[in-house]
């Protein structure tokens, strides 16, 4: 009925071929379903589907406090909007920018009589699906606070949980249709990948750092004055849809819910009406069809001074020299490695200051403070990134090209991989203690950098030997897709653990003479060419997938 | 029919912006009567794939102009969709899909009555030898199987034009054998073949008429009789045309310095 009645005209209105739309979008339903990481069928597929909606069941519960203490539900929804957008916005990008460009779909379906418009409002309704689902998810329990605190007139409210991903499904979608026209080909997925990992970055440094700004003590007195600019801000327009019905028609809420409606559906039109034209031609020019992927320009010469000189000092073999330029230019080139790479050191960073600064409110006597406290201690931490890098140089897409470290001329592939690994510490873990040191040089002393150098030394020994102790696969030579399976977040928290016990040492150590740390300095350094030595002499070779 | 069905003229195409911009189709002129099997080819690079995927409408930002049926490409995207078939030189499937369900869904997008999709189907998974698989997820099947169910997608909508890139990739010697024997008869029913490839013995069988491109421009365009000045094979006359003669010369070179 809903189908035959409501859908299939809404769809003739815009322009999209209802048979073909229910055909390819009850197809991709199909198809999701059955695709799994392995062929256990959907079992495995519903099971990880199930811990997600409760993963954001979670998240959207930590939002509940926050109902609870502010007074203007204006303010409230609007902060809780806020968060929806945000969280669709980036779900959106990391997860779902390969099903809108799915580059596969593109060869099947480009050449057949399938309109732009059909083509663009299938993915679109596709992602939405999926958009819902999580949003509801995340709005399980504020959605029950609204519906026993305010009965029916909650049903504006789950409208407005809609809309506003929908209208950030939206702005997502227009800004990669602009930018898509801006540039092309690789540097249009290169831009995707950075909007990625920028994206990812702010979101784990705002939940760390944004509490720490407001004073929240009397945050549950605030409210919202309406004035001209706040009738700009989509997430109060979507507050105001939502507290509708509870605030008896307010005028202002009336004014918003106007807002948070025209702009919906006018922005649904124009996307789907004027720009979708636009849609199949933005995908032949971003996908496999411009075949000819931009040229690397010179390579070599671009290659940094500051790794090519380490590579000359600290590579002991030829083959081990070879195996830092391959892991350099995969690292640099490969974009899931920096996606899932840089968010991980980010965030470390961002834990340590946000361990050097508890609080934001009182600024004044903050650097003498500091400089009397023992929270350098706390930058030790940043160590996690080691872990971090290490573990993902098994990883890649294409694991199949592997083969190659079973040709003859590969002698020692161990050295390869000690290569590898060297460039690993050198690219991302020397240059962030070094700039960690100085820091605690600047604001402590010399004294203090010992300890920071002990805990950084201790981390980089514990990376190195557990490549020999947990028989790390050769680098990249693991589909990413078995990441899961191989329990990193598992890992992440036992080298937390760890970390955590470094720290507990050294804290230890600034309670005995000073020479004992030295000495310790002196072991844990000598430790890390004796592990990588390990390595290199490994006689039992990790298992190479070919 | 004698009619031009495809009129390419002055095609270009070019990839990348300012000066990474790279002009792979420099101005390609032809004229394609109906019922012809013409064999494109080329070597590597030359702009094969390039053009077909125009004429398919996978890439859209081309100069020139392009007549299906004396219809302007541009224009009549979807009109000559519908009549075209293309078998890529990728395997782009659905792959969790079975052959069943995604011949279904190209049947509906093709607007294929639901009376003749089912007996289609099933005549041409028999033809290849496919039915016992038409319920197996595609993703369990071979590099010449996924090969065969693309060759059927291409002509499941019983096309007027059949684009074909490579389409002989991971076929088995009679499946070759298959797909021979299907375009000729296609062909004898005016239907016309649009068939890119390297493999110079079939494009030599099969051909009505060959077009040899290279660096983006065509450099020979005639029936196979006209292009051999002797008794030579298409190969030869490839490498005559192109220019890699050079290259016997290298390897005999090479082989010398071995020994």
């Amino acid at each position: 009925m809903i189908k035959k009645f409501i859908l299939v005209p809404l769809l003739k209105v815009l322009g999209v071929n209802a048979d073909h739309f229910f055909a390819l979008y009850s197809i991709k339903m199909k198809m999701d379903f059955r695709r799994t990481p392995n062929s256990l069928q959907t079992s495995g597929k519903k099971q990880t589907f199930g811990k997600q909606i409760f993963l954001y069941g979670l998240i959207g519960l930590m939002m509940l406090p926050m109902m609870f203490t502010l007074n203007d539900p204006i303010v409230a929804y609007s902060l809780f909007f806020a968060v929806i957008m945000v969280m669709t916005g980036s779900t959106m990008l990391v997860e779902f920018t390969s099903v809108l460009f799915d580059e596969n779909e593109n060869y099947i379906l480009l050449s057949r009589p399938v309109s732009s418009r059909t083509l663009l409002v299938t993915r679109l309704a596709h992602i939405m699906t999926y958009i819902s689902i999580i949003t509801f998810s995340l709005s399980i329990p504020v959605s029950g606070f609204v519906v026993i605190k305010h009965g029916i007139s909650a049903i504006p409210f789950l409208v407005s949980v809609f809309l506003a991903s929908w209208f950030t499904l939206m702005i997502v979608v227009g800004f990669y249709m602009s930018m898509a026209k801006l540039v092309n080909g690789e540097r249009f997925k290169d831009i995707i990948n950075y909007i990625q990992i920028g994206l990812t970055i702010v979101i784990i440094g705002g939940y760390q750092i944004l509490p720490r700004i407001f004073d929240i003590e009397g945050i549950g007195e605030i409210t919202l004055s309406m004035t001209w600019w706040t009738y700009l801000i989509p997430p109060v327009w979507f507050a105001g849809l939502a507290d509708l019905f509870r605030s008896g028609l307010d005028i202002n809420n009336v004014i918003l819910s106007i807002l948070a409606l025209l702009v919906s559906i006018v922005g649904a039109v124009v996307l789907i009406r004027l720009l979708s034209n636009d849609f199949d031609t933005v995908l032949s020019q971003n996908s496999v069809f411009s075949g000819k992927k931009e040229k690397i320009k010179n390579v070599e010469g671009k290659r940094s001074g500051y790794l090519k000189w380490w590579s000359n000092i600290v590579c002991v073999s030829h083959m081990e020299k070879k195996g830092w330029e391959f892991a350099n230019n995969v690292t640099k080139r490969d974009r899931k490695f920096k996606q899932q790479a840089y968010p991980s050191i980010a965030y470390a960073i961002i834990i340590a200051v946000v361990m050097l600064i508890p609080s934001m409110k009182n600024m004044d006597n903050f650097w003498v403070e500091l400089a009397s406290s023992q929270k350098y201690l706390g930058l030790i931490f940043v160590g996690v990134v080691s872990i971090v890098t290490v573990s993902l140089l098994s990883f890649s897409n294409t694991p199949q090209a592997s083969w190659i470290y079973n040709i003859p001329e590969i002698k020692n592939v161990n050295h390869l991989h000690s290569g590898a690994l060297k460039l690993l510490i050198f690219k991302f873990f020397v240059p962030v203690y070094f700039f960690l040191s100085m820091l605690v040089f600047y604001i402590w002393g010399v004294k203090e950098v010992v300890y920071i150098l002990i805990g950084a030394s201790a981390n980089l020994l514990w990376a190195v030997a557990g490549i020999t102790i947990q028989k790390q696969p050769l680098p990249f030579s693991v589909h990413y897709d078995s990441m899961k399976k191989g329990g990193y977040t598992a890992r992440m928290i036992f080298t937390m653990i760890i970390t955590g016990a470094i720290i507990g040492i050294v804290f230890g150590l600034t309670y005995l003479p000073f020479f004992v740390s030295l000495v310790a300095l002196f072991i844990i350094m000598s430790l890390i060419p004796f592990s990588y030595s390990k390595i290199r002499n490994r006689k039992k070779l990790p298992s190479v997938v070919t | 029919m004698n009619e031009s069905v495809i009129v390419l003229k002055g095609l270009r195409k070019s990839y990348g912006k300012g000066s990474e911009r790279k002009e792979v189709l420099k101005g390609i002129d032809l004229e394609i009567k109906g019922g012809q099997i013409i064999g494109y080819i080329g070597p590597n690079g030359a702009g094969k794939s390039t053009t077909v995927k125009i004429l398919c409408g996978l890439l859209k930002d081309f100069e020139g102009e392009i007549l299906v049926n004396g219809l302007d490409l541009k224009q009549n995207e979807m009109e000559i969709k519908r009549k075209i078939g293309y078998v890529p030189e990728t395997s782009a499937l659905y792959e969790t899909l079975t052959p069943n369900e995604y011949l279904g869904l190209l049947s509906t997008l093709f607007e294929i009555p639901e009376d003749k999709t089912k007996e289609r189907i099933e005549s041409l998974l028999k033809f290849f030898g496919m039915s016992e698989h038409a319920n197996q997820r595609m993703d369990s099947f071979s590099k010449g199987m996924r090969q065969k169910i693309l060759i059927i997608a291409g002509v499941i909508n019983n096309p007027e034009i059949l684009f074909l890139d490579e389409p002989l990739s991971g076929l088995d010697a009679n499946s070759v054998i298959l797909v021979k024997e299907m375009l000729t008869k296609l062909a004898a029913q005016g239907k016309t073949i649009f068939y890119s490839s390297h493999l110079m013995d079939v494009v030599e069988k099969i051909s009505d008429r060959i077009v040899l491109i290279n660096e983006g421009v065509v450099i020979a365009d005639g029936t196979f009789e006209e292009l051999k000045l002797d008794n030579s094979s298409l190969e030869q006359v490839f490498a005559r045309l192109t220019g890699s003669t050079e290259n016997v010369e290298e390897t005999n070179a090479l082989f010398e310095s071995l020994n």
